[in-house]
């Protein structure tokens, strides 16, 4: 799939651990585990909301597209 | 909570199809075999004609129904576990339509082939009774086969929605 979830590399620059973002968030660690590996279908408005609003960024900063990418985890 | 809900009147209606299926039986075995309860006498139509082929007929139904039965326990005891959109209750709801299915088409059947077997038959003369009780249950176990097309359908949009965090 040619979106491309970098959240792990949002996570780091603002030091926030998994753990930490999962509960505050409202997510379990597991969803955001698949989250983060892009093993998901898709995901929620008002979850990328409250992603973007813990650690301060916008949706793409945690999305990418890159064309040609069809590596999906999968 | 609304999940909550849902396996609760499962459960209750597991014990309600329970409970008549016990009732099927007792008040089959008792006509099947002609049981007095002081002044009543229960007997089934087929044992009052005297016809061992409506018997057969009688017995083998009564068996299809169990067997459809249980499947309709079977996907409430699901539901009630907290499955609401399974393979299992799917799988079990499909296969309770279609034993209901055959069930109809056997009484059909019978209609039909019992007056010729039990050697009622005049020669030259074949009568047979088809109620429209009988049609109405086939339509009605064949929109059963629809909703459990809904449920394969509605299973699979749950299991999208899992994947969606």
């Amino acid at each position: 799939m040619p979106i491309i979830v970098r959240l792990d590399v949002m996570l780091a620059l603002r030091k926030v651990r998994s753990k930490e973002l999962a509960a505050d968030i409202g997510i379990t660690e597991a969803n955001l585990s698949l989250l983060k590996s892009g093993k998901v279908k898709g995901i929620r408005f008002s979850t990328l909301e409250a992603i973007c609003e813990r650690l301060d960024c916008k949706p793409g900063d945690i999305l990418d597209y890159e064309p040609g990418s069809s590596d999906s985890g999968r | 909570m609304v999940s909550s809900n849902i396996a609760k009147n499962a459960a209750r209606l597991r014990w309600a199809v329970w409970i008549v299926w016990g009732c099927i039986l007792l008040a089959y075995a008792a006509g099947r075999f002609g049981v007095s309860f002081g002044p009543v006498q229960v007997r089934s139509h087929a044992a009052a004609t005297d016809s061992w082929s409506l018997m057969i007929v009688g017995d083998l139904t009564i068996a299809l129904l169990s067997i459809a039965l249980w499947q309709l326990s079977r996907m409430l005891g699901a539901i009630a576990a907290g499955d609401l959109f399974s393979a299992r209750v799917v799988g079990s709801f499909r296969m309770f339509a279609l034993w209901l299915l055959i069930v109809s088409l056997v009484w059909i059947g019978a209609s039909i082939a019992v007056p010729v077997v039990s050697g009622h038959a005049l020669p030259h003369h074949y009568e047979f009774q088809l109620q429209l009780r009988d049609f109405l249950t086939v339509g009605i176990t064949l929109i059963l086969f629809l909703v459990a097309r809904l449920l394969e359908r509605a299973r699979q949009i749950d299991e999208e929605m899992r994947e969606i965090v």
